[in-house]
């Protein structure tokens, strides 16, 4: 029997929360959400979500990535895989510098807006693999 | 940067630097130059004229004049090239000086070389051209007025022995015939006069046009950037909830699984393209209208190799249906300094339109040249090419050629405007080689270190 994992949506479009949760409801996950980068990393540090999918910009344009940095400082949730959501031109200016990549990226991978269920799924799959 | 709206901008910017201290120098500094070849040619003349020609003029009477124009000259020059700045007002008073002791020194000189009977003082006009192309306003009727002055002065104390009159050839008689002079210096003052009126009314009319323009071209740009901010803000207001309709369609469609009735499920893949042609326009206004902000901000060093792995990478995310054969050459170190979002926009909508005109397993090779401060990225396919009459009108907004419009119905037409526009935005150049049916090279050049 396989545990039913627990994915945390911080995105301010509800709408677009309501979609995903749609898709990963329908495979069998459980989905809470928050609207904002301060509530979603306090329900993260709360409830110790298996996965997080973050969009960059909510309230400030650069709002995700703030987030990602304080999830990733905090010893308790530095663990947890990052998916953000962004269009293209966010990603691309952090993927190219000729430092090191990693101190640009606080995340796990991208997910292009608009966001295609399958891809997302395709994703979420990679990195939280079905433990039985 | 982008010609159409450059030249407005830099010419509204010189418009308000038109009377500063720095362009008043520059005029100094013409003048001082101009000064030079005056007194070398009036050395040579005066030479000439005494060796060659046996002219009654003498060395002793010309030397001290043009002496002191060369010490005077010397100073201003020394003066000019310091570092000191000096304000408005007082350019503009070095400048009037100049001139004051131009007009004195010349009547000096004529004065020693035949006086009126030296055709010398038709230089007595340019002065009054010059004065009325240099000053705003009526500070030429000074100069001119000064110039009749100092000419009449000369030849009424000539005519009436307060001082002496040096031959220019041998004695000639209607030099101190009364009518004669009166004749001459009427002409003058009337040729004068009208010279100063000319250049005056002429000048103002110039400048009345030139501030006309530059009022319509701060006007333009201003509308213009008004225009761009709309455009991108009603293009970003759209850009999130297209996105989500799209998301919501793809993900009805993936839950459904296809157990829809086949209408429905038609409706909603048609609905997806629509959506996808909607927010593909809609990405390209947004590309359109900031890219030339983001341009200016950060330049970064990047890896090339990287930025067309990347590029590559979603352009082959899009075209999953497809067989992509995309063949790489680029040196695994070579960088750029270049503002990387513009870049990938350049190199993704480059390779997509090549595969988009391609066929089903469209072949692209994408080379990267270096030679030395400049690299050179060729993007080549073998697909439907490009019409010479077409190519060019492909970086225009909106164009199309027919064979693309055949080949794919969907389009924006942006595309190739975006790539020119980010690569003037970078300092880049973009041309293209093409033949129809065989295929179609762009290459872009940039320069390493910009």
């Amino acid at each position: 029997m396989s545990t039913q994992k627990t994915i945390l949506i911080i995105d301010d479009d509800i709408d677009l929360v309501e979609i995903l949760r749609i898709s990963l409801e329908n495979e069998n996950y459980n989905v809470i959400d928050a609207q904002n980068g301060n509530t979603g990393y306090n329900l993260a540090h709360r409830t110790n979500p298996d996965l997080i999918i973050l969009d960059v910009m909510m309230n400030d344009i650069d709002e995700g990535f703030h987030t990602a940095y304080k999830l990733r400082k905090n010893p308790e949730t530095k663990d947890i895989p990052i998916v953000m959501l962004s269009a293209i031109v966010q990603q691309t200016g952090f993927k190219f510098n000729t430092g090191s990549d990693e101190m640009y990226l606080p995340v796990d991978d991208f997910v292009q807006k608009p966001v295609n269920p399958t891809k997302l799924l395709d994703i979420i799959r990679k990195h939280l693999p079905v433990t039985i | 940067m982008n010609p159409s709206l450059d030249s407005p901008e830099k010419i509204a910017k010189d418009k308000t630097e038109f009377y500063s201290a720095r362009i008043l120098r520059q005029r100094s500094e013409w003048f001082v130059q101009l000064r030079w070849l005056a007194i070398s040619f009036a050395f040579i003349l005066f030479f000439i004229g005494i060796e060659w020609f046996n002219l009654a003029i003498q060395y002793k009477h010309f030397i001290p004049p043009l002496i002191f124009l060369l010490i005077f000259n010397v100073v201003l020059f020394i003066k000019n090239n310091s570092k000191i700045k000096r304000t408005k007002e007082v350019e503009s008073n070095i400048i009037k000086l100049q001139m004051v002791v131009d007009l004195i020194a010349l009547t000096v000189l004529m004065h020693f070389a035949g006086g009126a009977e030296n055709p010398i003082f038709f230089i007595y006009f340019i002065h009054v051209y010059i004065a009325g192309l240099i000053f705003p306003g009526k500070e030429v009727f000074k100069i001119a007025g000064l110039a009749i002055l100092l000419f009449s002065l000369e030849v009424i104390c000539e005519l009436f022995n307060l001082t002496t009159h040096y031959h220019i050839f041998s004695e000639s008689t209607h030099m101190h015939d009364p009518l004669f002079l009166l004749m001459m210096l009427l002409m003058f003052w009337m040729v004068i006069t009208f010279s100063a009126y000319m250049a005056f009314s002429m000048m103002q009319r110039y400048r009345w046009v030139r501030d006309k323009l530059y009022k319509k071209q701060r006007e333009l740009i201003k509308t213009d950037k008004a225009k761009m901010d709309f455009f991108r803000f009603i293009a970003h207001e759209m850009k999130s909830p297209i996105s989500t309709v799209q998301s919501a369609l793809e993900t009805i469609k993936s839950i459904s699984n296809n157990s829809l009735d086949l209408r429905i499920n038609k409706l909603i893949n048609s609905s997806i393209v629509k959506t996808k042609q909607v927010l593909d326009t809609v990405k390209d206004i947004v590309d359109m209208t900031q890219g030339r902000e983001r341009a200016i901000v950060d330049k970064s060093l990047i890896n090339i190799k990287k930025l067309l792995d990347f590029a590559i990478h979603l352009v082959e995310n899009e075209n999953t249906s497809k067989s992509l054969n995309i063949h790489l050459d680029c040196s695994e170190n070579l960088e750029l300094i270049t503002q990387p979002e513009l870049l990938e926009k350049i190199l993704s909508n480059l390779i997509s339109n090549a595969v988009r005109y391609s066929g089903d397993n469209p072949k692209i090779d994408i080379i990267v040249i270096d030679e030395n401060d400049v690299i050179l990225i060729k993007v080549k396919d073998y697909g439907i090419g490009i019409n010479q009459n077409d190519i060019d009108n492909i970086f225009k907004e909106f164009f199309r050629t027919s064979e693309a419009k055949e080949k794919e119905r969907i389009g924006t037409g942006l595309g190739l405007s975006i790539v020119k526009r980010f690569t003037d935005l970078l300092d880049g150049k973009v041309s293209v080689e093409s033949e129809i049916s065989k295929g179609t090279t762009f290459i872009l050049e940039f320069n390493k270190y910009v």
